[in-house]
């Protein structure tokens, strides 16, 4: 619970009875009279309990980050360093726009003028952010279908203050009333609009800060507290593993559309002998683009696994195959050659 | 601000949640409407359909005189004498509902009141099965655009100058059922679909 900082006086017995940060119907311990303690300028403050653990973040770490980096190289060489919840503040803002729209006519045939009144009547909801945080700003919440979707709502009072959950308090610079203002302005002088805001509630979301030590960088992610989405973070890439196939299948591409162009300028420039010259390099460095590629895509499949968590450990299982195609049965021994030499002269590549 | 929640007739604790503009006293049946800093007492009306319901939805009702000083035509005129110069206004007084829908509910229920479709009688607050969160200032505020659309309705309100007096307030409450698919608003004989139902 949160704590009761302040007191006031009872208006019927004139004892003290505590009070927090946000309105509340409380009871005089005195005179047992319940009392409406309403905060001045306070909106009536709610959060949404996360539904996401923080133990489970780093299964949605890694569930989400298993297609940008090699699985097994980031379990072994990250590190999460800290995780919380942080519940940040919006503004949800509930009213009405109303007021007079002018439309000037004229007829046509007659040029007589008319003017025709139309009433607005039409209600606005909005949420904006309510603090200044830095980073914050990046998050793209809809907060709008949150509330639609009927996400129960707690009464700030009730939330439980600790090490991992943190509650941002509103800043008091952003003023909702102005937001809305803002919004409406149409610089439209036949439209005469009054804003009339109905209600303006406060809503903690709930974000999960992740900050993640992966190698020799420090990564940030902030993790939707509610359906585990990853609303910002950049993904760390580990490049050493698929560095030589892709650096050797780059070079073969580049022989190989070198190739073209010589073919076309021999063919242009000079007879038939040098042609039949030229095709033979330029065929055999086409095939072998293609097996490199074929190559660097099997090696991208044999280190692409799937990620399990057995209780505390987390384990990486090879992607299951069913049955070898056709084709790969064709170009397995191939393949397997290729492994073999490239292992034989990895250290050289060192 | 601090309000000490007690009847002033009997001193009795006064049943009301934060958040909420009326509050009510079991014990001698007055209710207070929250105004500002100070608590108010208010009448409460029903309609007197016999109908069951589930739910009750609160409206505020407005006694209005409106001296027109201006007309701008000749149907305005006679729109003018149709609706009177003193008539009922109803604005929403709770949230619950999609706004979308609030509109037709407003000047629904304001045109059955104003033709005597729609008989009411004082009710007795029991239970606490409603929720007025509506401001009674942003209510006096929509006030003067229901009258200006419900003018509208029957003739364009161009050129029309008028005064409008409040001359009593009170909490009307529409009774509904709340089905599968749909709520059931058995004093208008109309239906919402489900969906126009908010959290907030």
């Amino acid at each position: 619970m949160y704590l009761k900082t302040k007191t006031i006086k009872c208006p019927e017995c004139g004892s003290p009875v505590p009070c927090g940060n946000f309105s509340e119907i409380s009871t005089c311990s005195h005179c047992n009279t319940p009392l409406l303690i309403k905060i001045e300028g306070d909106n009536p403050e709610y959060f949404i309990k996360a539904n996401i653990d923080l133990m489970d973040t780093t299964a949605i770490l890694i569930s989400r980050l298993r297609h940008f980096l090699i699985a097994g190289d980031f379990i072994k060489n990250s590190r999460i360093i800290t995780r919380s919840i942080l519940c940040i503040p919006f503004y949800y803002i509930t009213g009405y726009r109303c007021g007079e729209h002018i439309i000037e006519e004229t007829d046509r045939y007659t040029d007589e003028r008319r003017i025709d009144t139309k009433v607005l009547q039409s209600s606005f909801k909005y949420s904006t952010l309510a603090s200044r945080l830095p980073g914050l700003n990046k998050l793209n919440i809809n907060l709008e279908k949150v509330i639609s979707d009927g996400v129960p709502l707690i009464p700030a009072g009730n939330f439980n203050h600790n090490r991992n959950e943190i509650l941002i308090r509103p800043d008091a610079l952003i003023d909702p009333e102005s937001f809305i203002t803002h919004q409406f302005n149409t610089h439209n002088e036949k439209i005469k609009s009054d804003i009339i805001i109905e209600n303006c509630v406060v809503i903690y979301y709930p974000i999960i800060r992740v900050v993640l030590k992966y190698r020799t960088n420090i990564y940030h992610f902030s993790i939707d507290g509610l359906n585990g989405d990853i609303l910002y973070g950049i993904a760390p890439e580990s490049i050493n593993i698929r560095f030589i196939p892709m650096a050797v299948s780059a070079f073969f591409t580049s022989l190989f559309s070198g190739g073209i162009i010589n073919f076309i300028s021999k063919s242009i420039l000079s007879g038939a002998f040098a042609i039949w010259i030229m095709i033979i390099p330029v065929f055999i460095s086409f095939i072998m683009t293609v097996f490199f590629f074929i190559y660097v895509a099997y090696i991208f499949y044999k280190n692409h696994g799937e990620i399990v968590i057995v209780g505390n450990r987390i384990e990486v299982n090879k992607l299951n195959i069913p049955e070898e195609t056709k084709v790969e049965r064709f170009f397995k021994p191939i393949f397997n050659f290729m492994t073999k030499a490239a292992k034989k002269n990895q250290s050289r590549f060192r | 601000m601090i309000i000490p929640l007690r009847c002033k007739n009997c001193k009795d604790i006064l049943t009301g949640d934060i958040g909420d503009y009326l509050f009510f006293c079991r014990e001698c049946s007055i209710s207070y409407l929250l105004n500002g800093d100070r608590l108010s007492p208010v009448n409460t009306f029903e309609s007197d359909s016999v109908e069951g319901y589930t739910h009750l939805l609160p409206l505020y009702l407005y006694d209005i005189t409106v001296d027109y000083t201006v007309f701008a035509s000749k149907r305005q005129e006679e729109v003018a004498q149709l609706i009177g110069r003193e008539l009922k206004m109803v604005v929403r007084g709770f949230t619950t509902i999609d706004p979308v829908y609030f509109g037709d509910l407003e000047l629904a229920t304001a045109d059955s009141i104003n033709q005597n479709k729609l008989q009411l009688r004082p009710y007795t607050i029991r239970d606490k099965n409603f929720r007025l969160n509506v401001r009674p200032d942003v209510a006096e505020r929509l006030l003067r655009y229901n009258f200006m659309r419900y003018f509208d309705r029957r003739a364009d309100i161009t050129g029309l100058k008028y005064n409008l007096t409040t001359n009593a307030m009170g909490i009307l409450f529409l009774k509904a059922t709340l089905k599968e698919k749909t709520i059931y608003l058995s004093d208008l004989k109309k239906e919402l679909p489900s969906y126009a139902i908010l959290s907030i």
